[in-house]
């Protein structure tokens, strides 16, 4: 039997396609839901890992959204900086339209509704956790600023979600460079945004720079600072201020 | 019978994908720094070169020829994004570890060199026993090297501590390089095994042959 004629060939193409292109829409589709689980649970265990509640390893699934659910959360409306209290800061998302943006080519999506997360020793304001995110080199990247009681100073930071370089650009997840910006200063005493990721920055608003992956810290800088900016969290942190100071 | 257990033990070591036929070298060196993310690693290419072994194999009375290469690369990437998917919703942080390699497993030319020369021309039960067949002998040398790697450069085997906190650590062990001093010390050694029992065997099968080299 010749299998080598045109017709042949273009069904047999066609067939291949069609049933390959079945079965790979249909695993995606049904696999969904679980990885939209797990990364509703990654997401919970880096707003705990920024709160500082989840300073041993291992701790299971279960754990993490169990003491997720025991933070203080908020939605903030970023325009006047006060709560939302219709909507729910364990569940609300506001990183999704953002994706469903980024994959549709709409890059103007603006998010003006925000989760925050409080961590409080008694009754005190310990930590403040805020999510960030913005344009890396490759991809958006999403993460979570903890700041220190005082409200301008960093106290650590952790990326959530991102698509950098493995190897390269994912190096600002490393323990180094999240030390790199504790104890640095956001705002001056003026309360304009000072902090800056800087090539050899030592001074309490620069952070110094990954060798190698200086575009990705460099877009980790500029978003932060725009989120810190009047635009981003200086309202609420300013009517925070007020509020908690005794 | 007998034909499919040749079929199955000659890649573990006559005929191992990696050793002798020197294919799929780049993930054995990529993958193989602990032992988790190699097994995983291992059962998604035994995975994936069933899939596809059988695919093809079923398939070979009707695949033209001219388009074969695009039918045969289109399964096995079709295959990978499945057992991507899975790993993503089963074994989410091993996915995290092995990221672009499980992608990768397309460009492993131990999948497309099976399909290529064997299930192109074989029965399914024959090309299923090959997969199956090289899927291990693949696996045999990414797990002992991950081991070796795992063991001396982290004292752990499985993420469980096994050497003694004094046993030096060799962290070499950890980078890319040792992988290839290893996977080159595996290969000589079993090839020279081969060589030695090759000549006892041809030394018994013929003694006239040992009187002409003496």
């Amino acid at each position: 039997m010749n299998v080598d004629t045109v017709p042949r060939t273009l069904a047999v193409a066609v067939f291949v396609a069609l049933v390959c292109s079945a079965l790979v829409s249909s695993a995606v589709y049904l696999l969904r839901p679980m990885q939209q689980g797990y990364a509703l649970v990654e997401r919970n265990r880096a707003v705990l890992d920024a709160a500082g509640w989840l300073a041993e390893d291992g701790v299971s699934d279960r754990e993490v959204v169990e003491r997720f659910l025991d933070l203080e959360a908020h939605v903030v409306d970023l325009t006047t900086g006060a709560y939302v209290p219709e909507l729910d800061g364990h569940a609300f998302d506001h990183w999704r339209p953002v994706a469903t943006a980024n994959s549709s080519g709409n890059k103007s999506q603006s998010t003006d509704r925000v989760p925050v997360y409080i961590v409080r020793d008694d009754d005190r304001l310990e930590r403040i956790v805020l999510p960030v995110h913005g344009p890396g080199m490759w991809s958006t990247i999403y993460g979570y600023v903890a700041l220190d009681a005082d409200l301008a100073t960093v106290r650590d930071i952790v990326f959530f979600q991102h698509g950098e370089t493995p190897g390269v650009g994912d190096r600002i997840e490393d323990p180094d460079w999240r030390d790199e910006w504790q104890g640095k200063k956001i705002y001056d005493s003026d309360g304009s945004v000072r902090i800056d990721v800087v090539k050899g920055g030592t001074s309490e608003f620069e952070v110094d720079l990954i060798s190698g992956a200086s575009v990705t810290c460099d877009a980790v800088g500029s978003f932060v600072r725009d989120w810190f900016s009047a635009e981003g969290y200086r309202p609420f942190l300013v009517r925070l201020r007020m509020e908690e100071q005794p | 019978m007998a034909n499919y257990r040749e079929r199955l033990l000659r890649p573990l070591l006559d005929d191992n994908p990696i050793t002798v036929q020197v294919l799929g070298l780049c993930s054995a060196l990529a993958v193989s720094r602990s032992l988790r993310p190699a097994l995983i690693m291992a059962i998604s290419v035994i995975a994936v070169l069933i899939f596809s072994n059988v695919a093809v194999s079923l398939m070979r009375g009707i695949i033209p020829r001219s388009i074969r290469l695009i039918l045969e690369v289109t399964l096995i990437a079709s295959a990978v994004i499945v057992v991507d998917q899975v790993l993503q919703a089963f074994a989410p942080d091993v996915s995290q570890v092995l990221s672009v390699f499980v992608g990768l497993i397309i460009t492993n030319c131990i999948v497309l060199g099976r399909v290529e020369s064997f299930a192109l021309h074989n029965p399914v039960g024959d090309s299923l026993a090959d997969a199956i067949g090289n899927g291990l002998g693949f696996s045999a040398v990414l797990l002992t090297v991950a081991a070796i790697r795992e063991l001396f450069g982290n004292g752990t085997l499985m993420g469980t501590t096994i050497l003694p906190d004094a046993f030096p650590k060799n962290e070499m062990m950890l980078y890319a390089p040792s992988a290839f001093l290893l996977i080159g010390l595996i290969i000589w050694a079993s090839r020279t095994w081969q060589q030695r029992r090759e000549r006892r065997e041809s030394t018994t099968a013929n003694p006239v042959n040992l009187r002409r080299i003496g």
